[in-house]
C-alpha cells in the first residue's frame, strides 16, 4: 500500500471527496453500541437455556444446532459492529473469514467419521 | 522516547485510497491479519475437540453431560463480563477519536479492570476443578470416571483463550500508559493504537464465544 498522504483533513472518518462508498460509511454511534451489547447477553440467556429445555438424548440434535446458530449470531455480531468489519471493504472481511475455513472442515470431517462409523 | 506530542503531520491524514482495502491503515492490515492465523489456531483445537466428539461414545462419562461436570452459572458470568469489557473498549475507541483523554483512559481501565475479572474467575474456576479430581490427564469427578481426553480438552482450550486473555490485558496496559501521557488522543489517526488493541480484545472476546458454547454448553 502507498503511504502517500491523502487529502489533509483532522477528521479520520471525513469520506474523501469522489469516494463512492461515502454514503455507506455511516459510523456507529453510542446507541449502536449499547443494543448490541444489550442482544449479546440477551442471547447468552437464550444460550443458557437451551441445554436445559433440549436436556433429552432424543432432542439433542436440536441442541447442538441452535447453540452453534446462537453462538456464531454472537460472534458475527462481534465482528460485524465491535470490530467494524461492516463498515470495511471486502477484502478487509476476507482476511477476517479465513479462520471460518475450519468451520467448514469441521463440518465435512465430522459427516465422514459419522458415515464410516455406519458402514464400519 | 521522546514523550512530547509528536508532529501532528504523523497523524493527520488517512492512508491514501487502496482499491482493495479502502483507507485501511497498515497497522489495521497486519491485526487483521495476525487475528486470522490467530484464529486458525483456535480453529484446530476445536476441530480436534468435534472429532473427538464425534469418536466419544459418551463425554465426559456415562449419564452425564459438561454442563454437570462444569460451573456454568459462574462462567457465565465470566461471559458477560467479558462481553461488557468489550462494549468498554468500543468506548475507549470512540473517546479516543474524539481526542477525550480522561474518557479514554477510564474507559481502557475499566476493559483491563473486565479482563483482570475473567482471569480471576477462570482461576477460581481451575483451582475447583482440580481439587474436585479433573486434571490434564485424568478425571475422577463425583465418583465418575471420565473421558481420559475430557480434562486435556479442556483446560488446553480453555488455557489457550486465558493465555490470549492474559496477553490481551498486557497490551491494553501499555496502551493506557501511553493513553494517560495523551499519546492517543492528539486528533487525526493517533487513536490507531487504541483501535489495533480493540480489534485484538474484541477478537479474544469472539473466541470465547465460541469455545464457552462448544466447551461448557454442548
Amino acid at each position: 500500500m502507498s503511504a502517500a498522504p491523502h487529502s489533509p483533513s483532522h477528521d479520520p472518518h471525513a469520506a474523501p471527496a469522489g469516494d463512492p462508498h461515502a454514503g455507506a460509511h455511516d459510523h456507529p454511534t453510542t446507541s449502536t453500541f449499547i443494543t448490541i451489547w444489550l442482544v449479546l447477553g440477551f442471547l447468552t440467556v437464550v444460550e443458557l437455556a437451551v441445554p436445559r429445555v433440549y436436556d433429552a438424548e432424543w432432542n439433542r440434535h436440536t441442541k447442538w444446532v441452535l447453540l452453534v446458530i446462537l453462538a456464531v449470531s454472537k460472534a458475527s455480531l462481534v465482528g460485524l459492529y465491535f470490530m467494524h468489519l461492516k463498515w470495511e471493504r471486502p477484502w478487509l472481511k476476507y482476511i477476517a473469514l479465513l479462520p471460518a475455513y475450519m468451520g467448514v472442515a469441521a463440518v465435512l470431517l465430522m459427516c465422514e467419521e459419522a458415515w464410516r462409523g455406519t458402514v464400519m | 522516547m521522546d514523550t512530547s506530542p509528536a508532529a501532528p503531520t504523523a497523524y493527520v491524514s488517512l492512508p491514501a485510497e487502496d482499491e482493495h482495502f479502502g483507507h485501511a491503515t497498515g497497522g489495521k492490515v497486519g491485526m487483521w491479519m495476525f487475528i486470522a492465523q490467530d484464529g486458525m489456531a483456535f480453529g484446530g483445537l476445536l476441530l480436534a475437540y468435534g472429532l473427538m466428539r464425534v469418536w466419544a461414545n459418551y463425554w465426559p462419562a456415562e449419564g452425564l453431560k459438561p454442563t454437570n461436570v462444569l460451573g456454568i452459572g459462574l462462567t457465565a458470568v465470566a461471559t458477560f463480563v467479558l462481553i461488557c469489557s468489550s462494549v468498554s473498549m468500543v468506548m475507549a475507541v470512540q473517546a479516543a477519536q474524539h481526542s477525550r483523554k480522561s474518557a479514554t483512559t477510564m474507559w481502557l481501565f475499566l476493559t483491563i479492570l473486565g479482563g483482570l475479572s475473567f482471569l480471576g474467575i477462570q482461576a477460581y474456576e481451575y483451582t475447583h476443578l482440580v481439587e474436585e479430581g479433573l486434571t490434564l490427564t485424568h478425571g475422577n469427578v463425583h465418583g465418575h470416571e471420565l473421558h481420559p481426553l475430557f480434562g486435556a480438552t479442556f483446560f488446553v482450550v480453555t488455557g489457550f483463550h486465558g493465555a490470549h486473555v492474559t496477553a490481551g490485558v498486557i497490551y491494553l496496559t501499555c496502551i493506557l500508559f501511553g493513553a494517560m501521557k495523551g499519546k492517543y488522543t492528539q486528533g487525526g489517526l493517533s487513536y490507531s493504537p487504541v483501535e489495533l488493541v480493540g480489534l485484538f480484545w474484541h477478537f479474544v472476546d469472539l473466541v470465547w464465544i465460541l469455545v464457552f458454547t462448544f466447551i461448557y454448553l454442548l
